[in-house]
């Protein structure tokens, strides 16, 4: 008798450890994801610096986006380059980037207008041509 | 003897769960961190590149880079008391595009570059030198860094960049 309830003890126990094994799964994913969006971000920030970059200088100024920082998700990103005339002289570009976030966990807003979406901005003074 | 390996299972469920809550904490310290150093680094360079161009169109440049080739002054702020007035134009513009960048610039530095170096001072290239300074905004450590700053290294990313005109 005691030896029953004592198997029955352990399969309860198996059994709550077999239920906890989804919920695993979902904090490494949970885990992953974040790594992948902290990923993006870097990605973001790179590819404007790379952009703003070119953009500053005269010979470069009309190359297309994805060719100019090498990287293929920014065909699908939302890139934007503003130029703001200086009061002291000379002019100021910002490119910002947007990326799609790269969803792991299923239910994340995907898509460049979602809120976790990598945005990096970066300004640099126009050269003189 | 079940009722305490229960106990001790669910301490230990806890204890697994206060473990993974100061690990997400410490990870979005840590990208908070090293995001901000980024930050810094991009906005260093381009404010020492906004310093080099806005040489370029400065028509005193000529005579600045005299001045420093003598080393009579090296516009050099906050070190120098007193700098030229030729100075400003480049300290002015490295510091608006720092700021477009989310950084305040903390030290300027102009200088000649030594292969122009000759007997006597002559028109050369100028190197600019710009540190400048981030908020690192840490979530866990914000009132500390409020109450710390300004210099709290932990508090703020700090990067150095340089750019040549000429």
């Amino acid at each position: 008798m005691r030896g029953r309830g004592a198997h029955r003890e352990r399969g309860a126990e198996t059994l709550e450890l077999v239920a906890g094994l989804p919920l695993l799964g979902l904090v490494v994913t949970a885990l992953l994801q974040g790594a992948a969006l902290v990923e993006d971000h870097a990605r973001a920030a790179a590819d404007a610096r790379e952009l703003v970059r070119h953009r500053v200088v005269c010979e470069h100024r009309d190359a297309p986006p994805a060719v100019i920082a090498g990287d293929p998700a920014l065909r699908s990103a939302r890139v934007t380059f503003t130029r703001v005339a200086d009061p002291a002289g000379g002019a100021l570009v910002t490119a910002t980037v947007v990326l799609a976030p790269r969803i792991l966990l299923p239910g994340l807003p995907a898509g460049p207008g979602s809120p976790l979406a990598a945005r990096a901005a970066v300004t640099m003074r126009e050269e003189p041509c | 003897m079940l009722s305490s390996r229960r106990g001790a299972s669910s301490l230990l469920l806890l204890g697994a769960s206060w473990l993974l809550v100061v690990a997400g904490l410490g990870a979005g310290e840590v990208v908070a961190v090293t995001t901000a150093d980024a930050r810094a680094e991009q906005a260093a360079a381009s404010a020492a590149h906004a310093a080099a161009a806005e040489l370029a169109v400065d028509p005193g440049a000529p005579g600045l880079s005299i001045e420093l080739q003598a080393a009579r002054t090296a516009c050099h702020v906050p070190a120098e008391s007193a700098p030229p007035a030729a100075c400003s134009p480049a300290r002015d513009a490295a510091r608006r595009v720092a700021r477009a960048n989310g950084a305040e610039v903390v030290d300027f530095l102009l200088g000649p570059d030594p292969r122009d170096r000759g007997p006597e001072p002559a028109p050369g290239r100028i190197v600019a030198v710009v540190t400048v300074e981030v908020d690192r905004a840490l979530p866990l450590l914000r009132r500390m860094c409020a109450r710390h700053r300004p210099g709290a290294t932990l508090c703020v990313a700090r990067a150095t960049a340089a750019a040549r005109w000429g």
